[in-house]
């Protein structure tokens, strides 16, 4: 495997030691109680940190596209996650978590600073963190802790990661368990990443047209037609509507074959390690494989909502990909079954926290498939956490709001760091007296906005209690409205409160004033 | 192949530059309407800066895709009987570079359709594809044989391309230079 950290040492000694508490002495003799299954593996990090008394792991896990309105977990019809859920019975299960954005770039880079959209200011896809906030980051902050590592098999995650390319310790390539498909990118110095990904990957080497290359783009094209039909040959038994992809860069891949990468990755890393894990299933196209597709034949459908005025697609087959991706949704469970297996035999689950969560939702309504687009409905932004600590021997249900932006302070927290001031969110109230009630909550997409300049088009989202108050600004045929839901007593959003509710215009100052504060040029 | 009877087969110098110049119009001017086309959404990210080095990037790649297309043309002068090809280097190259560009244009928003072809159509349309390039090949060295004055009016508007040389090619070795610098920097 390629180590792309700058730091290629592997990390032996801990970076600091701190004397055993109270704590860790019951950590360390439970440990000690494991040492017949430690035997049994070639796990000598494992041992390794049972015997030193070394911080727990961090594992991280993203699953792209993971809307929680989709699972079981969380009171959905379709049993669509039930290896999640048997984790979650030794976990906390946070159940009005929501993302800072509706897609992967700005809700990533949120995840990784620890700030909001307005402040990493990464809001097109393409958009890299702003250098000012670059240095507070997930890797750089823990680095003093953890031997570091990162997997994203996004491209456009991924290519955020290379801003920290100096407090990576293991830096996984992108392309590693693809079938089909390699980036040129994540094979260059991290100083040209974001160039070349520009310039080659995202203008040449894509199938997004205008392509870059008159006549390249198509050689291109054509050769990766020709090796997916050839790849496909042998697939297609498994996988009858299709390999799982990356459309936009002819990218293929395998969800068992990815896990099986992702498995082998963290079985080598020296502990004690944090690793970034950030997979695309199960982001569009939903191809389940044999076993899952078709295994929801029912007839089910949410409360059926009307077009909003900021809808794109209305003639869009939405039972039909809602239910396809529900099957999705269920064919990754069981791998990520596969995993939880993985690392309750190897005892990586009872030396980690494992965090499982998503950067973002996905809608099947009111106009729009997908998340490309201005809307910030729950099933947009409410996305799982579930957060499993080495001592934990029984579920903890949450229902405080919390933000993804809260869980890079909430890292430093466990690691027993301090938490820098310009993080913009806080500890996860995984302890009653830490629950705070008051506090707003934020989302924001502004993807039609210069990095540089004021926003001219965006959709703001507070949530502060049980409501969520969004402000639509700018857009031509829904210009400067706002829409205020009750999210507890009206989770699927069916009545507007706005002017309805004598907190409106409670709500709609606090907004107001947040916007007026984040909309400055930089 | 004897290196002497490779070079009888090569085509004369004084003849490569309007036919270079040729695919250098083509690719190049794609090149620059595709960073025409990005540069509003560049504006909104990257620094001006930023901007020049992507644009250089993107037109070093240029500079050697017209390389590549260039081999490629003197592949065929090799590879195909003198008679067909050689004898009529630059309106056969000139109308084969011509029709290639606009046939990739007229693809570039089609490709996507090509996806719903299976291994069998896929191998048949590539077959299909270059049978038909050699057969459009054959004809024009009839074409050329029997209307001389044809052959002359393509000569002298290959020969005229040949300015844009003047203007892609520094181009294309100034985004060279830069990329470089960038790198080594």
């Amino acid at each position: 495997m390629k180590n792309h950290g700058k730091n290629n040492q592997k990390v032996v000694e801990l970076r600091e030691k701190k004397p055993l508490n109270r704590r860790d002495f019951i950590k360390l003799s439970a440990g000690l109680s494991l040492t017949p299954i430690a035997k049994k593996l070639s796990h000598k990090r494992y041992k390794s940190y049972l015997l030193e008394g070394s911080p727990p792991n961090i594992i991280i896990l993203i699953f792209d596209t993971l809307s929680a309105y989709h699972l079981s977990l969380y009171g959905y019809p379709r049993k669509t996650c039930p290896n999640i859920q048997r984790f979650a019975e030794n976990a906390a299960v946070f159940h009005n978590h929501h993302a800072a954005a509706n897609f992967t770039t700005p809700s990533t880079a949120t995840l990784l600073t620890g700030t909001y959209p307005w402040e990493h200011r990464s809001y097109t896809i393409t958009s890299s963190i702003r250098p000012e906030v670059v240095p507070n980051n997930i890797f750089r902050l823990l680095h003093s802790r953890y031997y570091t590592a990162a997997y994203a098999q996004n491209i456009y995650a991924d290519k955020l990661l290379f801003q920290f390319e100096d407090f990576i310790d293991y830096h996984q390539p992108t392309d590693s368990f693809n079938i089909i498909g390699n980036m040129i990118y994540n094979h260059l110095p991290s100083e040209e990443v974001d160039l070349v990904f520009r310039s080659h990957d995202n203008l040449i080497f894509t199938r997004v047209h205008p392509r870059g290359s008159l006549f390249t783009s198509i050689l291109y094209d054509l050769a990766n037609l020709f090796r997916y039909q050839l790849a496909y040959r042998d697939l297609d038994h498994t996988y009858p509507i299709g390999v799982p992809a990356i459309k936009s860069n002819y990218i293929y891949y395998t969800i068992d074959g990815v896990m099986d990468g992702v498995i082998s990755m963290l079985g080598n890393l020296q502990a004690p390690f944090l690793s970034y894990i950030h997979l695309m299933p199960p982001h569009d196209p939903y191809r389940p494989n044999v076993y899952f597709y078709k295994r929801f034949n029912d007839d089910w459908e949410p409360n059926p909502k009307g077009m909003h005025p900021l809808g794109d697609k209305p003639q869009a087959d939405y039972p039909g990909k809602r239910r396809t991706y529900d099957e999705y949704i269920a064919n990754l469970d069981h791998q990520i079954g596969k995993l939880l297996d993985f690392l309750k035999e190897t005892g990586l689950a009872e030396n980690s926290y494992i965090f499982l969560t998503s950067d973002h939702g996905e809608l099947f309504e009111r106009g729009h498939h997908g998340h490309s687009t201005p809307l910030l409905f729950e099933p947009l932004l409410r996305i799982p956490l579930v957060i499993s600590a080495p001592d934990q021997k029984e579920r903890r249900d949450i229902y405080t709001l919390t933000s993804s932006v809260d869980l890079l302070p909430t890292l430093l927290h466990i690691s027993g760091l301090p938490i820098p001031t310009s993080l913009e969110g806080k500890v996860l109230p995984f302890e009653e007296e830490l629950r705070d009630q008051g506090r707003a909550i934020w989302a924001l997409e502004a993807k039609e906005n210069s990095t540089f300049g004021k926003l001219q088009k965006a959709s703001l989202s507070m949530f502060k209690g049980s409501h969520k108050l969004v402000y639509y600004h700018g857009y031509e045929n829904y210009k400067n409205q706002y829409e205020l839901y009750n999210i507890k007593e009206d989770p699927q959003e069916l009545e507007n409160l706005y002017g309805k509710n004598p907190q409106s215009s409670e709500f709609q100052k606090e907004l107001d004033q947040k916007f007026s504060e984040i909309n400055h040029p930089v | 192949m004897t290196a002497e009877k490779l070079r009888t087969k090569l085509p004369d110098r004084k003849e490569l530059l309007p036919v270079f110049s040729t695919i250098l119009f083509f690719v190049f001017t794609w090149a620059l309407y595709i960073i025409i086309y990005y540069l509003p959404s560049w504006l909104g990210e990257l620094t001006a800066g930023d901007i020049l080095v992507t644009a250089a990037y993107l037109l070093s790649f240029t500079l050697f895709e017209s390389l590549f297309v260039l081999g490629v043309i003197v592949l065929l002068c090799i590879v195909l009987p003198t008679r067909i090809f050689k004898r009529d280097f630059i309106p056969q190259s000139f109308t084969l570079i011509t029709l290639a560009s606009l046939a990739a244009y007229f693809l570039h928003p089609r490709l996507n359709d090509m996806l719903s072809l299976d291994l069998t159509n896929l191998t048949i349309l590539m077959i299909a594809t270059l049978a038909g390039i050699l057969v459009l090949i054959i004809m024009q060295s009839f074409v050329y044989k029997h209307l001389p004055g044809l052959k002359l009016s393509i000569n002298t508007l290959a020969d005229r391309m040949t300015i844009f040389a003047y203007f892609y090619l520094p181009l294309g070795l100034l985004s060279l230079f830069i990329v470089t610098l960038k790198i080594l920097c």
